[in-house]
């Protein structure tokens, strides 16, 4: 079966992005991963596309955490067009999204490493069945962990917002 | 029918009963309908889910989606660049697979006999550009996912290797006590094993740290200096199998292995490279390891805390089968993403190689040298990942990898033969 590419680009890539920004918690390396795993896609034209693509982006984001030697080098190739300027027109706005995703990822490393995968690669678009394929999980075990998780999420935030507040 | 559980509740949430079996979707559906009690469990969980909806939701980037075309143009110049090389997907790593069983042997280096010269230990077949390699190979704009060190520092470490094959030559040589042949080590991963006669790694000290030979030519090259460095440092050589057992001691196999010279070639479909090591000087005969044909492995799944929570023994033997007389850290078939001379602060040489697999999934293969412990290698740090300890002979090779141990057994058959 000969696969779509533009629209598995279109429909995929953000969700990847979002997947990836959760990992890396920074917006352009986890774009630049999210090429790169469209890129080995591209090349090696997987059966299941969108499962394989999500796979490769943890591994990558795993590698990346797990890299001793960062060198920031952009796929020089890829010209994304990114408005640096606007990024930097309101710089309060700017700090407030930064302490916003502070605030998420202090939520999120809670969570057990599975319950915060399951429950991003959910959150990214992923079926019950391919996460369940992917994190090794029976189907009805994935439903379980999303409950743990988005309890365990929403607590926590609540407790960062609460102590926040406090001071 | 009882209650709805939690979970249960949130696949009904999430839409997700149709990955159910049909009668069971059905019957979960007519009780939420029916159930006072569950309905309200269903509205707390309704709110549970959005708020942590919400709460993923401040942290959405702002996505800005490159052109297609430029993705596909990236592609095509990776796959051209390999193609124009004439090299197929396995013969484009072979030069991994030698360079591992080269640095990987570093443990044999400390394998010495009493009395006897340092071992040092060579490779055959050599493929040494590797450019325009996914992953690794990449054109120089590219840095996938970090995983390509910085070119400044790849020299660095190739001096750092081979200072290290000459430091080995000299811990071996003070190691004294090489392995004696007796038993394997225990079985299991985080399970201290006890290799009877081997000396303390810790005499042992060199400034090799951890190196990467990734994927471009030139560190390819410079992988082959690192390589011949260690060659040169060599006398005579003999056979010898990977797996560490000291070469035959007849003395036709000694004679056949003398004036073996280390030759630079490309073997199209070969992956097995032969490793040899330097005969002792002095005429004295390298001893005999044990052969154990019991070939045992064991599978730790790692669970949250310091050691894994549970070992089990899941093969026996490879039935009817000697010690393989060959062997490669290197998956056929599957890319190569680094090889990297692990640093560890108790024990030099080990030596890991990380492959992706079809289905995108990252393996790591880690030999331990002789005298090393499967614990010497950093616990598992991540849930979920399967981990394949198999001690052969006085050394061990370990896999990890976010798989199912099935699949790492059998890429541990791959890799030995088995």
């Amino acid at each position: 079966m000969s696969i779509d590419w533009n629209e598995l680009y279109r429909a995929t890539f953000p969700d990847l992005v979002r997947f990836l920004h959760r990992k890396v918690w920074d917006a352009d390396r986890a774009r630049d991963l999210a090429q790169e795993a469209f890129v080995r896609a591209l090349q090696h034209e997987p059966s299941q596309p969108r499962a394989w693509l999500f796979r490769v982006a943890a591994n990558l984001a795993m590698d990346e955490a797990r890299t001793v030697i960062r060198r920031r080098k952009h796929l020089a190739l890829l010209k994304t067009e990114v408005n640096e300027g606007a990024r930097s027109q309101d710089p309060e706005a700017e700090m407030e999204k930064k302490q916003q995703w502070e605030g998420v990822k202090q939520a999120l490393d809670t969570l057990s490493e599975r319950d915060r995968e399951v429950l991003l690669l959910w959150d990214a678009g992923m079926s019950y069945p391919d996460i369940a394929d992917q994190i090794g999980l029976s189907v009805g075990a994935v439903g379980t962990t999303l409950a743990r998780a988005r309890r365990r999420l929403a607590e926590a935030y609540r407790e960062k917002e609460a102590d926040h507040v406090a001071h | 029918m009882s209650h709805i559980d939690d979970g249960t509740i949130h696949a009904y949430l999430d839409g997700a009963l149709d990955s159910y079996p049909a009668s069971e979707g059905a019957r979960i559906r007519q009780h939420l309908e029916s159930c006072q009690e569950c309905n309200l469990r269903l509205d707390r969980e309704r709110a549970i889910r959005a708020e942590a909806e919400a709460i993923l939701d401040r942290s959405a980037p702002m996505v800005q989606m490159p052109p297609l075309e430029d993705l596909r143009a990236v592609a095509a110049h990776r796959t051209a660049a390999a193609r124009a090389r004439g090299l197929s997907r396995i013969n484009r790593w072979s030069w991994a697979a030698s360079v591992v069983l080269a640095l990987g042997t570093g443990w044999m280096l400390r394998g010495q006999v009493p009395g006897t010269s340092p071992r040092a230990l060579m490779l055959e077949p050599v493929v040494s550009d590797a450019a325009g390699l996914p992953g690794v190979g990449a054109p120089e704009s590219e840095d996938p996912a970090g995983l390509v060190a910085a070119e400044d520092e790849s020299r660095s470490r190739a001096q750092s290797v081979q200072s290290g094959s000459e430091a080995g030559a000299v811990g071996s040589a003070s190691d004294g006590s090489a392995s004696d042949g007796s038993a394997p080590p225990a079985v299991g991963a985080g399970v201290p094993a006890e290799v009877e006669g081997d000396a303390a790694p810790a005499a042992v000290q060199t400034d090799a740290g951890k190196v990467v030979l990734g994927g471009r030519g030139a560190r390819a090259a410079e992988s082959m200096e690192m390589v011949d460095a260690m060659v040169d440092a060599t006398g005579g050589e003999e056979e010898s199998p990977v797996q560490g057992q000291p070469a035959s001691p007849s003395p036709a196999a000694a004679a056949a292995a003398a004036g073996a010279q280390s030759t630079k070639v490309s073997p199209p479909e070969d992956l097995t490279a032969t490793v040899r090591r330097a005969a002792p000087e002095s005429g004295a005969v390298a001893q005999p390891l044990d052969q154990p044909r019991r070939f045992e492995v064991a599978v730790a799944e790692n669970r949250p805390g310091d050691q894994p929570a549970r070992t089990q023994l899941v093969e026996a033997a490879i039935a009817g089968q000697d010690r393989p007389q060959s062997g490669s850290l290197v998956v056929p078939g599957l890319e190569v993403v680094d090889v990297v001379w692990l640093e560890n602060a108790r024990v030099e040489g080990i030596v890991r190689v990380r492959q992706l697999t079809e289905e995108g999934d990252t393996i790591e293969i880690s030999h331990l040298p002789s005298g090393t412990q499967s614990s010497d290698l950093d616990r598992l740090e991540s849930e979920g990942r399967t981990e394949l300890v198999a001690p052969i002979g006085d050394h061990w090779v370990v896999l990890r990898g976010r798989v199912a141990a099935d699949r790492l057994s059998a890429y541990l058959r791959l890799l030995v033969g088995g």
